[in-house]
């Protein structure tokens, strides 16, 4: 894994020594309210992602995907209180002081946010913007090579004519560009691993598709991990190797692609699925999921998602279930063997509360 | 530029009733402010450059396109939210395009809106049953009768009728979008735009949101004008749909044959590029990525808009912009080599 | 959207807020300019029932220090000046209501008007803005006082001319970013004739900044009403009032007591409206929701 890649700049940073994943999480929790009042938006998680592979954390609002994935560049508002494990290449992240964290951010990890209209400063040239994520690593590095390095960065991910671009300012670009920019800048370094926190939720479909070709072609080129963040079980299916259902601030479901897709083990997951319209299958009824996502804080007890659960079992009140393992895939639920052994197709049997979305 | 074949453009669903609504060679333009700098004369947008297509009662037909094509604004051109450069709009052979305030007022009834955004299209300050109420108090009717009015439509779209004197911000997304539904409903209009009504709402919530669009559809008979770049909501519900790029429409059809069979080269690309969620299937597909990026809409390109980016143009391409008729595919398509 | 708010947004059914203990927007300054606002009202309003002294009369020896007799001593006539003090209220409080009304209602009419309407009337209204804008209100009040004379009430009339463009700009900007948002839309679906989208669908959201900018001003009319009379434009002797008292102090340097009295008052009534105007803000916030994300 460590031997050097023809062409696409050079092998991923610090290697996973001796074995040690990329990113490993342990039992990751992220409260923003206060002792006497908690909010929790994450609740205990655990996720590892190995040099060269894909993981999706698939979500709605409120999941905790993003909260936690901050967390691994500690990008977290200071209001929030952290506890558990990150630890990247075997070194642990939480807890560490600014300079550490400076020297970890953009160099070992790279970020890749939603929004490139607000992520990008308006008041400086692309190009000058990837030259200063490159400079903030290489503190040595003349204003020039920075600027040539950029405009290959820039070349990399397949921006036209990137010796002009790189004089543009991001409100001279478009959506698509300015995506691509903010890549650029995440790989300016060679991180050993990618984050993408809905690369592609601001942009046209057809952007879409060839932003999403440029994070496989770079997975491949360069051999890093990639987690991608995303509501859109589409967009996790064509790039993931592995997906983490997130819901309610906990993983209630973790396997691999094709087999969380063929059969779901958690009555969530099976309930996404089944109200995510198809374009290969126009004629298939959605089921809406009944109710609305919990309000964290005001989860006791039982199964997070028990109130909105079609195979609802009075177990469930009591019993909050850990991930059950099978396999390769896990997931929280008591009954996770028999949900994934029911074909898709089967509508879910009870009638669940009162439908208040 | 209108052209004989728009007749063709409007296949009307079986029965050949007249359409419901009609429109013909819309055309928007929007002034370009530069910002300093003296205002430099002819600059504009070209929102919407001659749209023609027709809606009949009871139908589906949608508006799809990515961003900068023109939908939302052909929605609001409809309804006069925003004031057509030229065209022709026709509701039951009215021309809605000329009519003074008044007579508007009183045809506005018939045509109503539901929007993309459910945070910012309620009064914020105003209880939901005065919502709800609005576009009847408006039309005439009295306070009290419109009031009671209210958890009838509530009940239409699923809300509890009791939490009507609530304000806005006590309801979830979805549920405010169905306030929004309701009181597009309250003057029981026989059109309803709907500019990106799912958009903006989690996928679980989607589906409900859509269930209940379908099932008015199919009760009240309403038309439906549906706007949206999500293809697989658009083919779930369609009857008909309208391609749209950069202020043309490129191909317009029945839903099920354009879909199976798109003839324009920008549809074949949306549907390549719409992603399934379904490993399997997304690793067997044979994607189109399209090179570039959507040009200016100030300065379209010449004769096909969508030249730049098509694997097939050539020359004639840039040179004779291609009408929007049926070349052998059983619907209009605006492509030279369709 | 921060990630932050991707998280904590709003998509779930809120329950009834019940808020336990006190409202969120009552903290303590806010209390306790309530209080110090609502002591002045009531001296106000009751100071002539209950004053020891008359402040207009000579009561004893003149600069006399504090005693127990007349607790912040008298002036330079033997005024008492607790009592001049306590009658200042009378002279500053209605004055600052009335400037604050005159100046919001001009202002936000030529600036609903300029908002809604756009086009040249935008043009046209804003230009007037602006000139008048430009005019230095110790200026505009020397002219209005030349012209019509000393006094208080002409000095509350140069002070509205000065106000009222300021809230002219504000309702403009809100007007203007407004009736932008889709719920105006839907009402112009619905045909709503243009005086009901501004009266129900406007100006209720438009208004908020003009509240919360009018409650902190009227500190500032108390301020420059008192600054208008130091130099002799405002109020004349032997009006009670804080400003002229004030300017007695200077003369009379060394008998600080003269100026402690009106100074502290002044200092109360506009912390007081200052920390109102703060609450005012998170009061009004609190109920308006969170814009469309």
């Amino acid at each position: 894994m460590t031997g050097g890649r023809p062409g696409g700049g050079g092998v991923a940073g610090p290697a996973a020594a001796g074995g040690a994943p990329l990113l490993a999480i342990r039992d990751l929790a992220i409260d923003f309210g206060t002792p006497e009042e908690p909010q929790p938006a994450v609740r205990g998680i655990d996720l590892t992602v190995t040099q060269g592979s894909t993981l999706g954390i698939v979500g709605e609002s409120g999941s905790g995907k993003s909260m936690s994935m901050l967390s691994v560049v500690s990008l977290l508002p200071d209001t929030a209180r952290v506890s558990g494990s990150v630890q990247l290449a075997g070194r642990e992240v939480l807890g560490l002081g600014p300079r550490e964290l400076r020297k970890i951010r953009g160099s070992q990890v790279g970020m890749i946010f939603q929004d490139p209209m607000t992520s990008l400063n308006p008041v400086f040239t692309v190009g000058d913007q990837v030259g200063e994520a490159i400079r903030t690593h290489e503190p040595g590095m003349s204003r020039r090579k920075a600027r040539a390095r950029a405009i290959e960065l820039l070349a990399d991910v397949t921006i036209p004519r990137p010796a002009e671009r790189a004089r543009s300012y991001p409100f001279e670009l478009s959506g698509g560009m300015r995506q691509r920019v903010m890549i650029a800048i995440a790989i300016a370094n060679n991180p050993a691993l990618l984050i993408a926190d809905e690369p592609t939720t601001a942009l046209d479909v057809t952007i879409q598709a060839q932003i999403l070709e440029l994070l496989k072609r770079l997975v491949d080129e360069r051999n890093v991990g990639l987690i991608v963040i995303s509501h859109d079980l589409g967009v996790v299916a064509g790039v993931v190797d592995r997906v983490a259902v997130m819901y309610g601030g906990r993983i209630v479901e973790d396997a691999p692609v094709d087999e969380l897709f063929a059969a779901p083990r958690h009555p969530y997951t099976r309930a996404l699925l089944g109200c995510t319209p198809r374009l290969d299958r126009p004629n298939a009824s959605l089921t809406p999921i009944p109710g609305t996502p919990p309000v964290l804080s005001a989860l006791h007890g039982g199964c997070s998602f028990r109130a909105r659960c079609g195979y609802r079992q009075p177990r469930c009140e009591d019993e909050d279930p850990a991930l059950q393992p099978a396999g390769r895939s896990q997931a929280a639920c008591l009954f996770a063997d028999e949900i994934g052994a029911l074909p898709l197709s089967t509508a879910a049997p009870a009638a669940t509360e009162e439908a208040a979305s | 530029m209108s052209s004989p074949a728009t007749s063709e453009a409007s296949a009307p669903p079986p029965g050949g009733a007249e359409p419901l609504l009609s429109v013909r060679d819309l055309v928007k333009e929007f002034p370009v402010r530069h910002s300093g700098g003296p205002i430099r004369g002819r600059d504009v947008v070209h929102a919407v450059s001659g749209v023609s297509f027709d809606l009949y009662a009871g139908e589906v037909l949608s508006l799809v396109g990515e961003s900068g094509c023109g939908k939302s604004t052909t929605g609001r051109c409809i309804l006069r939210l925003v004031e057509p450069t030229s065209g022709e709009v026709t509701f039951r052979g009215e021309d809605l395009l000329h009519k003074r305030p008044g007579e508007l007022r009183a045809l506005r009834r018939h045509l109503q809106i539901v929007f993309q955004d459910p945070y910012s299209s309620l009064h914020p300050r105003r209880r939901v049953r005065d919502i709800i109420a609005e576009p009847m108090i408006v039309q005439g009717m009295s306070n009290r009768a419109a009031l009671a009015e209210v958890p009838r439509l509530m009940e239409t779209v699923h809300l509890d009728p009791a939490r009507a004197g609530r304000y806005p911000h006590e309801f979830s997304g979805g549920q405010r979008q169905r306030i929004g539904i309701a009181r597009a409903l309250s003057l029981s209009p026989e059109i309803l735009v709907l500019d990106e009504p799912v958009s903006a709402l989690d996928v679980s919530v989607q589906a409900g949101i859509l269930g209940l669009l379908e099932d008015l559809q199919q009760r009240l008979q309403i038309a439906y004008l549906f706007i949206s770049h999500n293809l697989s909501v658009v083919r779930h519900l369609a009857d008909r749909v309208a391609v749209m790029y950069l202020g043309k429409i490129v191909e317009i059809g029945p839903a099920l044959e354009t879909f199976a069979d798109p003839g324009h080269p920008y549809t074949q690309a949306l549907l390549s590029a719409a992603p399934i969620p379904d490993p399997v299937v997304e690793r067997g597909r044979e994607r189109i990525v399209l090179g570039g990026e959507v040009p200016s809409a100030i300065e379209p390109p010449s004769g096909c808009r969508f030249r730049t980016r098509c694997w097939k143009a050539a020359e004639i391409c840039a040179t004779e912009e291609p009408a929007l008729i049926d070349r052998g595919n059983g619907h209009p398509v605006a492509c030279h080599f369709a | 959207m921060t990630a932050l708010d991707l998280t904590l947004r709003e998509e779930v059914a809120r329950p009834e807020r019940r808020r336990a203990g006190r409202a969120a927007w009552l903290t303590v300054p806010v209390i306790l300019g309530l209080i110090v606002f609502g002591g002045w009202l009531v001296i106000a309003l009751t100071i002539t029932l209950w004053s020891p002294y008359d402040p207009l009369a000579t009561t004893g020896l003149p600069l006399l220090p504090p005693s127990a007799e007349h607790l912040l001593g008298t002036d330079a006539l033997g005024r008492d000046v607790l009592a001049r003090t306590l009658y200042g209220v009378r002279a500053s409080l209605p004055l600052c209501f009335a400037v604050i009304a005159g100046g919001v209602l001009i202002g936000s009419l030529f600036g609903a008007v300029a908002g809604f309407f756009g086009g040249w009337v935008d043009a046209v209204l804003m230009r007037i803005t602006d000139v008048v804008l430009a005019f230095p209100a110790i200026l505009l009040a020397m002219v209005m006082t030349a012209a019509l004379g000393p006094g208080l009430f002409h000095a509350g009339i140069a002070m509205v001319l000065v106000w009222w463009p300021i809230y002219a700009r504000l309702l403009r900007a809100q007007i203007l970013s407004v009736k932008e948002q889709a719920h105006v839309e839907a009402a112009v679906a619905a045909g709503a004739g243009r005086w009901r989208q501004l009266r129900i669908h406007i100006l209720p959201l438009a208004i908020t900044p003009t509240l919360v900018n009018a409650t902190m001003d009227l500190g500032q009319v108390v301020l420059l009403a008192a600054g208008l009379s130091f130099i002799g434009l405002g109020a004349t002797p032997p009006t009670p009032e804080w400003g002229l008292m004030i300017n007695d102090g200077t003369i009379h340097f060394y008998q600080w007591w003269v100026a402690l009295g009106p100074g502290l008052a002044i200092l109360s009534l506009v912390l007081a409206f200052n920390f109102i105007g703060d609450g005012v803000r998170d009061l009004l916030d609190v109920r308006t929701p969170g814009r469309s994300a």
